[in-house]
């Protein structure tokens, strides 16, 4: 290939030039320098002495080490509001986490306490412009106080203004791009958004603040009297509201935790994606006997079992602290990504609701999901029935029948009925199902079983009253019968499933599973991720 | 000649003797216990047989498994190599029985030789002399007296029937003689009911001398020369040398013949090693002991006389005369050689274990090594990994080039003795010949510890290493991956950072370090900033810190760094701020699951299941070879489960016990 030759040749005139063009060069430096300082040194103490990492350092601890970081118009806003709105209070550039180039997007509560500008908001909406068009994931490091109140008119009302940065969230997600937040500060009114349309979200605890209308709003519409950790801290969001996925105890864990998520996005999804190194789980499959054991009434932790299935027992579980009784979260079998839904006990409306949301992830991360069944059902009761646990769960079963990623079910204990559905059943023709030679299935156990029938009895007016000698022999037919027909034999003689296989073996058949499924992931049709 | 040979034997001996059979055309056949399954001497081998589970007794030690061997693989001979079995009669009685031909001297020669008063009483016969003494009936305090004379002061009193320590008095002059002796006679008879004494010459400031010794079956007797193995450490030899230094010639003629009398009575068939100890001012070498096998430090004779000595055991068992009579065999130059054992030097050479990370041989001096890079230094053998061999034309130069090998010598995992050594061959007291067994304490009274003028900037190249190992994973091929430390403000002043946490020994130290757009680093730690510029290989990197431009070698592995840099050894672990600040299992909520730190042997379960224990509370300790290390319980609880015994193996990352949080 030709190579330009240069003919430069040296002399006062390139000397001149050179000298001149040094003294531009100058003014760049200076005025980016001045911007690197933020909102100005007492600022920037006054910040770290809250437990606070200034914003350009959480950057360097989010991206991979002395990986490049593109940074964007970090001089917006210059000369303008008296020059006291460095970069416009937000850094937003292109940086690798774990791996992945990511569109940050900063706030810099050093200026102004972080609240939005027009040039702000200007800024970060073509970030997400720049997002959209290069299909980046987008990380929000959130710390902001809303609209700078003075400036209102040009930051809140106009179509550019601040809810186009939420109408580009949703279309982003509807289009594929994962989009998390890291909450940092405050996120009051439309600000809670920026966490609440995201996919995953990490809050830290003490500084962290998420609610539509802060302490004063709250005072002045309800007379309501209520401190903001109580209103919108870390701890309610994750524990109670499920608006948080992850809680955070300084903003050290909350950068690893989102270098994690995005490691776990399975980004780019690729249509044959490369199957990491396959490594054997710490603790030995063989011992899942042992944890698991032969009685469905004793209750087993099932991340001892997912420890012996997974390779190198790493599992990212998502929102561990929402919806206990169901264990969602991200693993690898065999060097291939999976989305695992586990039973730890009775589903709630909670449990459902994250079940779903989890799913939606996997959807639309193209990462395969498996279904380890140990289920007796959803809560029953008024205080369920209140909650709408019918609705919530329905939104589990949608989600389970409706996703696009390969299936996998092992019934790994009792299955049944809703959940049964729920945790994506024979019904639901998953890929494969497979079944434990201590599994159960049917409508409900023997025991619930004779109950039912035996009170059916009692209550039946065709057949008249009912002697205690007749109730015990419908009692001990009924529980004959659901014995047997729950056994993992009868189920597998009548092919309700594909086979009875030993607990050490699942993740080799699961393995062999997904490599199948590797290879035909089909890319077309993005789906959004919506917050249950 | 000989077709085939095992080798019954493990390490670099084992390794060293395959070394000679490949060059005369001979077959190699390598045992290996469980344990050394992936070792060296067994990628080595032409073949190699398991002899069974990892501890030597069941394995190594074991001569019916070793004779199975070699039935089994059709080894015509065996070779012992040294310990294990190679001064046990069994082996030749064995190999007899078998017709298979026993590489080493005749069981009787073995046999006389093994029992240590037995071989002192034909050493008598044979006119070589031991460390004075007395040992007769006469127990009057006349006699012993008059023996206390005779011997020459000091000397010591032993009780005749003793044994630690009892009933022993030491003795500089005749006036303490008697009280010492009515004390040490009360506590004999009060310590074992006997009040029968001995009387020993007190060796204060010996040295420890030997002699080479080589005859065949023919009746031929001759000797190698001499060794110096002054340098000890718990009677364990460390330097040694040949010829010996500062000896002089008539003292030396003695020595020599005295080896090769001793061999001559009992008609001795193959190499030994006639010891003595020779006490400072005297000129009489006393006889200690005969070692009926190769020694460790044969190097340093072979690199003298330019012989190699198993060739010649190799010949000599198999009927052949000596490949040299003695008019024939010269000396040249002289010889050092360095145990390198896996030991912390700075802690009274407690063993050390671990997987080699990284492993280097230094070039211009012979190293007899047994293992290599990922060989894993487990729990069950002897701690000596290597031997460094420097010869020179005198013994100056020798030390020298021992020395700078040994500094270039990188060994990246567990602990070793190098930077000792090297300090040591170095150490006035050596360098000029004088060492007595009493060298490391004199001197390094206070005990050995590194100097470590390196261990900032170390700290500083374990994280540029360690940084550069992240960027060197970076997936794709791109700019993104392959510009460092790119900022748009960087020229601004805006550079990019990395903050790490390096520990080590138990302190850490978090360090900032910024990309400058040269490529050089800056690293920010408690004490200030140093800037460097670091190139790195594979194994190998060169710093450059304020105009010095050092190398080394490192292995990164497991959030650690292990690196040599300037002769000094380093183990360094790294973690990112973030990471550390998440804990382990990426929640800083406290785990209630205590797992092994490493790999290693539970030594002692401190709680029982039920038990209330606190944060920070003892709950088992491990030992990885001497290395015990306390495990804590990380959060307040009860023991909810104890997943381990006492004497059980463990894996690094096992959960031994489980604690379940108390209610807040």
């Amino acid at each position: 290939m030709p190579v330009i030759e240069s003919r430069l040749r040296g002399g006062a005139e390139q000397d001149e030039r050179r000298a001149a063009y040094a003294a531009l060069v100058e003014t760049l430096r200076e005025r980016h320098g001045r911007v690197l300082a933020g909102g100005g040194a007492k600022l920037q103490a006054r910040h770290r002495e809250r437990g606070k990492i200034p914003v350009r350092e959480r950057i360097d601890l989010l991206v991979d080490p002395f990986s490049p970081f593109l940074e964007l118009s970090p001089l917006a806003a210059w000369e303008l509001y008296g020059n006291e709105v460095p970069a416009a209070g937000i850094v937003t550039g292109i940086g690798m986490v774990s791996g992945t180039p990511c569109m940050i997007i900063a706030n810099d509560a050093t200026v102004k306490g972080g609240s939005f500008f027009h040039e702000t908001v200007k800024k970060h909406l073509r970030a997400q412009e720049i997002a959209f068009e290069n299909r980046l994931p987008c990380l929000y490091l959130v710390d902001c106080g809303g609209a700078f109140l003075p400036e209102q008119d040009r930051v809140f009302p106009d179509r550019d203004h601040f809810g186009g940065s939420f109408l580009q969230q949703c279309r982003m997600s509807a289009a594929g791009l994962p989009q998390i937040s890291a909450v940092f500060g405050g996120c009051t009114a439309g600000g809670a958004y920026i966490p609440a349309l995201s996919d995953e979200v990490v809050m830290v605890r003490g500084t962290g603040r998420i609610h539509l209308g802060g302490p004063p709003i709250v005072k002045a519409a309800i007379n309501e009297i209520v401190d903001g950790e109580t209103l919108g801290g870390a701890e309610m969001h994750t524990l109670v509201s499920g608006v948080s996925d992850y809680l955070a105890e300084s903003e050290f864990e909350a950068i690893a935790k989102l270098r994690d998520i995005v490691g776990a996005l399975n980004w780019p999804p690729a249509p044959r994606p490369q199957p990491r190194p396959a490594s054997p789980p710490l603790y030995d499959p063989a011992e899942i006997e042992g944890i698991v054991g032969t009685d469905l009434k004793q209750p087993f932790d099932v991340r001892e079992v997912i420890a012996r299935m997974v390779d190198g027992s790493v599992f990212e579980a998502f929102k561990p602290d929402y919806g206990a009784t169901l264990v969602t979260g991200f693993a690898h079998i065999h060097g291939q990504p999976v989305g695992i839904l586990a039973n730890n006990g009775v589903l709630f409306s909670e449990s459902a609701l994250k079940g779903a949301h989890f799913i939606e992830l996997c959807d639309q991360r193209r990462i395969p999901l498996l279904f380890l069944q140990n289920i007796t059902g959803f809560m029953v009761g008024t205080e369920a029935e209140r909650g709408g646990i019918a609705k919530h769960s329905a939104k589990l079963v949608y989600a389970v029948s409706n996703a696009r990623v390969p299936r996998y079910t092992v019934i790994i204990g009792g299955s049944y009925g809703a959940g049964n559905y729920g945790m994506c059943g024979r019904g639901f023709q998953p890929r494969f199902l497979f079944a434990w030679p201590n599994a159960r299935i049917a409508t409900m156990s023997p025991e619930v079983a004779a109950t039912v029938v035996t009170d059916l009895r009692r209550s039946s007016l065709t057949r008249g009253a009912a002697d205690e000698s007749e109730i015990e022999r419908v009692d001990r037919a009924t529980r004959a019968q659901f014995e047997e027909q729950s056994t993992p034999y009868y189920a597998t003689a009548r092919l309700w499933d594909d086979g009875i296989i030993e607990p050490a073996q699942t993740r080799d058949v699961i393995g062999l599973c997904l490599a199948l499924a590797a290879r035909e992931v089909e890319l077309s049709e993005h789906r959004p991720v919506y917050r249950m | 000649m000989i077709g085939s040979l095992l080798i019954a034997n493990r390490g670099e001996i084992a390794v060293r003797i395959m070394r000679t059979c490949r060059r005369l055309g001979i077959r190699t056949v390598a045992v290996f216990s469980d344990a050394d399954r992936d070792a060296l001497h067994v990628a080595c081998a032409d073949e190699a047989v398991r002899i069974g589970p990892a501890a030597a007794r069941d394995s190594y030690l074991r001569a019916e498994a070793i004779m199975e061997a070699a039935a089994r693989s059709g080894a015509e001979a065996i070779h012992p190599g040294y310990g294990f079995l190679s001064e046990k009669p069994d082996l030749p009685l064995l190999c007899r029985e078998a017709g298979r031909i026993f590489v080493g001297p005749s069981a009787e020669c073995i046999r006389a030789m093994g029992p240590k008063i037995g071989s002192k009483l034909i050493a008598e016969q044979a006119g070589v002399p031991s460390v004075p003494g007395y040992a007769g009936e006469d127990q009057s305090n006349a006699a012993l007296a008059d023996a206390a004379a005779r011997i020459g002061y000091p000397v010591m009193i032993k009780a005749s029937a003793g044994g630690g320590g009892k009933g022993m008095r030491r003795v500089f002059s005749a006036t303490d003689f008697v009280p010492a002796l009515d004390m040490a006679r009360a506590e004999a008879q009060a310590a074992f009911g006997d009040p029968a004494l001995l009387i020993e010459k007190l060796v204060l400031r010996p040295r420890h001398l030997e002699v080479q010794v080589a005859g065949d079956k023919h009746g031929n007797i001759v000797h190698l020369f001499e060794r110096d193995c002054s340098v000890q450490r718990n009677n364990q030899k460390v330097l040694e040398e040949a010829p010996a230094p500062n000896l002089a010639p008539a003292i030396r003629a003695k020595l020599l013949e005295r080896g090769v009398a001793l061999a001559r009575t009992i008609g001795y068939d193959n190499l030994g090693t006639v010891e003595f100890i020779l006490e400072e001012g005297f000129d009489e070498p006393w006889f200690l002991e005969m070692n009926t096998r190769l020694q460790v430090e044969h190097p340093v004779t072979e690199a003298i006389t330019g012989y190699d000595l198993v060739e010649w055991q190799i010949r000599i068992a198999a009927g052949e005369r000596l490949p040299a009579l003695q008019h024939e065999i010269r000396e040249s130059g002289h010889a050092i050689e360095a145990r390198i054992t896996a030991e912390r030097a700075d802690q009274g050479f407690r063993p050390d274990a671990g997987r080699i990370e990284g492993y280097r041989e230094p070039g211009a001096i012979r190293v007899d090594s047994g293992v290599r890079a990922g060989s894993e230094v487990t729990l069950f053998y002897d701690s000596l990994l290597a031997k460094a061999i420097a010869a020179g034309a005198d013994r100056a130069e020798a030390c020298a080039r021992l020395a700078a090998g040994l500094r270039d010598f990188a060994i990246l995992g567990p602990a070793t003795t190098l930077p000792f050594l090297a300090d040591a061959v170095e150490h006035p007291l050596f360098a000029e010949g004088r060492a007595t067994t009493r060298f490391i304490e004199e001197a390094f009274p206070d005990g050995w510890a590194a100097k470590r003028p390196n261990q900032r900037l170390a700290r500083a190249v374990a994280a540029l290493l360690w940084l550069a190992r992240q960027e060197a994973a970076r997936p794709g091929g791109d700019a993104w991956a392959g510009l460092s430390g790119f900022r748009v403000l960087a020229p601004a002043g805006g550079l990019a950072a990395s903050h790490v946490v390096a520990s080590e020994e138990g302190t850490t130290t978090r360090l900032e370090v910024r990309a400058l757009p040269d490529g050089g680093r800056v690293v920010r730690d408690g004490e200030g900033e140093i800037e460097l510029v670091l190139r790195s290989g594979d194994e190998c990197f060169e710093v450059t810190c304020e105009g010095r431009l050092l190398r080394g070698s490192h292995a990164v592995a497991d959030g650690r760094v292990r690196l040599v840099l300037d002769g000094e050894g380093f183990d360094i672990g790294l973690q990112s701020v973030t990471r550390i600040a998440a804990g382990a299992n990426g929640s800083s909520s406290g785990s209630g699951a205590v797992n092994a730190s490493m790999p290693g042997v539970v030594a002692e379960v401190r709680v029982a299941a039920g038990e209330r224990v606190e944060a920070g509370q003892v709950v088992v300790v491990l030992e990885s070879m001497k290395l015990f290390t306390s495990l804590t319980a990380g959060i307040a609880g009860t023991v909810a489960d104890i997943a381990c015994q006492t004497g059980e193996t463990v894996p690094a990352g096992k959960r031994l016990v489980l604690i379940e949080a108390a209610p807040a």
